[in-house]
């Protein structure tokens, strides 16, 4: 059903939600529990099936806790004109993404991963998503600008 | 050492894995499944192939039954047809039916009025000995006072295994009506008595 390449894919997507090796790990099994009880033989795309479902745990287990802002999944209005490969003009050390990944948001490291691992358009994001493209133009902007941010001021923090 | 954001992502999300006990457990959790689901599977196949069995029995079993009911009720009507076309002499001639009923004393069983032909104008004139479907049987002529019509009724001894389930008076139930040959037949059961009626 899944190999162990498929589970490690998987695992990646989970720790790009939680940003946690712990809490991944939770994340994949429950999720691979309520796949199996699905019974879905018939689909066609199980990986992507279950990211699905990982997604949805993954926001029903937050809100339980109260982790994440109830409007971090939702759909805003704003629109703000960036597309997604702007974010390819940003550089960073890896000691800079380790440092930053745990601040971000859910949303912020899920649109960094499909982004850089899964290399996802805006549009294929947006789909999977299940938001419009506007709004993902907008989390994408503010999260250049949050990356640009961060990187600029470690930076100066490494120069001093 | 800086570098495009992409590969610095890509590079540290990638660098996350399972570990070993953690990817047994969950190859151990899916192949549990995967037992259980073929076992289940096993176990529906099962049911649904005994449901399909059993169905068909009893769709076999009912029509069977329906068709041979049907059947029985159209031969009886035939023969009963048959006989009121010939129309063989009567063995006996009375108006009486205490007269008709010394006559018919080979019968295993007495001969009875019906509920159903009680309230007509018929009127007993004779009858003889015949059979129903090898089931010795009375046949009793009767005239209808009122057209000048000849009415026969039948009676034999009820078999329900030979006869099976006919239209029972006792039950509320109406007779069955076939029509052979220009003859109208009505088949019922009443009193434990298979009973006919031929006329035209």
């Amino acid at each position: 059903m899944f190999d162990n390449d498929q589970l490690n894919s998987l695992y990646r997507y989970c720790f790009s939600l939680t940003g946690d090796e712990s809490e991944s790990y939770d994340i994949l099994q429950s999720s691979i529990e309520k796949f199996l009880k699905a019974n879905v033989e018939s689909v066609e795309n199980k990986n992507a099936y279950m990211k699905r479902i990982i997604r949805n745990h993954y926001i029903d287990v937050s809100r339980k806790r109260s982790k994440i802002d109830e409007e971090e999944f939702d759909e805003t209005v704003t629109y703000v004109d960036m597309h997604i490969n702007s974010l390819e003009k940003i550089v960073a050390s890896q000691y800079q993404v380790e440092a930053v990944w745990q601040e971000l948001s859910s949303s912020e490291r899920e649109i960094m991963y499909f982004w850089a691992v899964e290399g996802y358009t805006t549009s294929e994001l947006a789909e999977f998503l299940d938001i419009s493209r506007g709004t993902l133009l907008s989390k994408i902007h503010r999260l250049r600008k949050r990356l640009k941010q961060q990187f600029d001021d470690s930076g100066k923090e490494s120069v001093l | 050492m800086k570098q495009e954001l992409r590969k610095v992502v890509k590079g540290y999300v990638e660098s996350q894995e399972l570990n070993s006990d953690q990817l047994h457990s969950l190859t151990k959790l899916i192949n549990t499944h995967g037992e259980k689901n073929n076992q289940n599977k096993l176990v529906k196949f099962r049911v649904i192939a005994a449901v399909i069995v059993v169905s068909i029995a009893l769709g076999l079993f009912w029509g069977y039954g329906i068709n041979t009911q049907a059947n029985v009720s159209q031969s009886i009507a035939e023969e009963v047809a048959h006989n009121h076309l010939k129309m063989k002499p009567m063995e006996v001639s009375s108006t009486s039916l205490s007269d008709v009923r010394r006559y018919f004393n080979k019968l295993d069983f007495s001969l009875s009025q019906s509920k159903f032909v009680a309230n007509t104008s018929l009127q007993l004139i004779g009858g003889r000995y015949c059979s129903i479907l090898g089931e010795t049987a009375a046949q009793l002529r009767m005239t209808d006072e009122a057209t000048g019509n000849m009415q026969i009724i039948y009676q034999a001894p009820y078999d329900q295994e030979l006869f099976r389930e006919l239209p029972s008076l006792e039950k509320g139930q109406d007779p069955v009506r076939h029509y052979v040959n220009g003859i109208s037949v009505d088949v019922w059961v009443e009193k434990g008595i298979l009973f006919a009626r031929s006329f035209n």
